[in-house]
């Protein structure tokens, strides 16, 4: 069997586990792609229902909307952060899950290296940021696009105009610096099952000294409200290159660490 | 003619750094004993190995009944083979090779209380199988399957704890490999999944002979398929021999269980 396939299998049965959605196959027909696109036809079409309600009743509404909309999509502390977070968390539980779901003896035994196993485990956390990432790109365009349909009669509506860029441009830094916040999720998972002490209990230390650090190097001008105007290609570059020099580090730390201090 | 042994141990130790909790619960029970002032004196409650300086053999392509008490060091042996525990101290062969992922190709382990993957269903965990253990062989895993009545479309979340149990045993026995490693195959399963699943353990070694280790508190459900057994207590070996002579001398394994442990 190719190495390749045994990781892309790898890959689609770690993102089935991350799934939080228990469709059971065993009493039912409906495939589970049409139940997903219901439900989001669902959310949208009340979400859209009431938002335009409320549009239509108050301007105070409607300038409120455009405000938060305002607020958590331009590239700032809080947005980066939780930007960040997100591929972290969605990593870090991948692995401890083996251990939770009883399924960890048949893991660790397979018979091929800790870099396609952690690997697959990484990308399959990347995929679901990604996922995570398109849902809220839609989500913010769909909101952005109703709300310039309704045309309300506010003091903020100018803001509008350039959101989808700024949607854009925070969804690229993301993306940029994912590798490294899913390599350090993936190492996350690997210390908090390994038999070495205090190294678990500093990690999330590490994790906030990461973003402070990064806030206050000079690639803080990435992160800049207004950068998304004239986007600095450069920094962006090194940005990325930083993201993925580090996440080869901690990758393969994580793979030494679960090859020598996981036991079962 | 001399005896082939596919796994040898010598003077192997290993001493878990956390405390199990049967050692917690011996330690709790001790404290609480104390405090109503039944027992003065103090008890030593360091660590003790789960395996102290075990030297032992496995014979090849036999069926092999690893036996004792609970905390005999039974498990701890099998992960070691399979690379899942390390040693403090000794040596570890199998096949001549030190344990590692990298030889778990030519291993297929059941582990205890292990689990498999929830959200497939009978049929897809056989076809994910054959992607990832290699010498999977689809075509007996569904024939096994079919013989001992689990549903290809019934996801895996749903079965019984015997039916899951009878999963987990096919996705070791439809592998083509030397050495196959059962910790614990027939705990909490009924009679009927029992017999069904030492058939299939006759049926496999019938088909394709190779060395089976089997670690078990279920003695009288599975003596019949021993060749050859192995006693542990507190991490030591405590005997080791053909099973038919030893039932030929006692009358089964199950009493040279209890002689030994009661």
């Amino acid at each position: 069997m190719s190495t390749s396939r045994v990781f892309w299998t790898l890959v689609r049965n770690d993102s089935r586990l991350g799934s939080t959605f228990r469709f059971d196959k065993a009493r039912g027909n409906v495939s589970a792609l049409a139940a997903y696109l219901l439900a989001f036809g669902i959310v949208f079409a009340l979400g859209g229902l009431l938002l335009g309600f409320g549009m239509h009743i108050s301007d105070l509404f409607a300038e409120r909307v455009i405000a938060i909309l305002d607020f958590l999509i331009t590239p700032n502390a809080f947005t980066i952060t939780f930007l960040f977070y997100i591929p972290f968390a969605f990593t870090s539980e991948m692995l401890p899950r083996e251990w939770k779901n009883g399924t960890v003896g048949w893991w660790l035994t397979l018979p091929y290296s800790r870099k396609l196993l952690l690997g697959a485990k990484s990308m399959a956390g990347f995929f679901r940021f990604i996922k995570f990432l398109l849902i809220l790109f839609i989500s913010s365009e769909y909101l952005i696009i109703l709300i310039i349909y309704l045309q309300p009669d506010v003091e903020n509506f100018a803001l509008l105009h350039d959101l989808p860029q700024r949607v854009l441009y925070s969804c690229t830094i993301a993306l940029l610096l994912s590798p490294f916040f899913v390599s350090m999720g993936t190492t996350g998972g690997v210390l908090s099952k390994a038999q070495m002490k205090g190294l678990p209990v500093i990690f999330p230390a590490l994790f906030l000294a990461v973003i402070v650090g990064i806030f206050s190097s000079p690639l803080r001008a990435v992160f800049s409200s207004v950068a998304y105007l004239s986007p600095p290609w450069l920094s962006l570059l090194l940005v990325f290159g930083v993201s993925m020099g580090l996440s080869t580090l901690l990758f393969f730390f994580a793979i030494n660490v679960l090859e020598h201090k996981v036991e079962l | 003619m001399e005896m082939e042994y596919a796994v040898e141990l010598k003077n192997v130790t290993k001493s878990y750094k956390k405390k199990t909790s049967l050692d917690l619960k011996a330690e709790f029970d001790y404290k609480k004993e104390k405090i109503h002032g039944r027992l003065p004196m103090s008890k030593d409650f360091k660590k003790k190995p789960a395996l102290d300086h075990l030297t032992v053999a496995f014979p090849t392509g036999q069926v092999t009944g690893l036996l004792g008490p609970n905390g005999a060091g039974k498990s701890t042996l099998l992960k070691m083979l399979v690379g899942l525990v390390h040693q403090d101290e000794g040596t570890i062969s199998v096949f001549g090779q030190s344990p590692s992922w990298r030889n778990n190709g030519e291993i297929a382990y059941l582990p205890d209380r292990g689990r498999w993957y929830a959200l497939q269903t009978v049929a897809e965990a056989l076809a994910y199988a054959e992607v990832i253990f290699p010498a999977f062989d689809l075509d007996l895993a569904r024939k096994m399957a079919d013989s001992m009545d689990l549903d290809p479309a019934a996801q895996v979340s749903t079965l019984s704890k015997g039916l899951e149990a009878r999963l987990n045993l096919i996705l070791c026995l439809a592998r083509r490999v030397r050495l196959i490693l059962l910790d614990e195959p027939f705990s909490g399963i009924d009679l009927v999944s029992r017999d069904k699943i030492t058939q299939n353990i006759i049926d496999s070694m019938l088909d394709l002979p190779k060395t089976i280790i089997i670690c078990t508190h279920e003695i009288h459900e599975a003596e019949s398929i021993f060749e050859h057994v192995v006693f542990l207590d507190k991490g030591q070996m405590v005997l080791a021999g053909n099973a038919e002579q030893l039932r030929a001398e006692k009358g089964s394994i199950e009493s040279v269980y209890r002689e030994l442990f009661q």
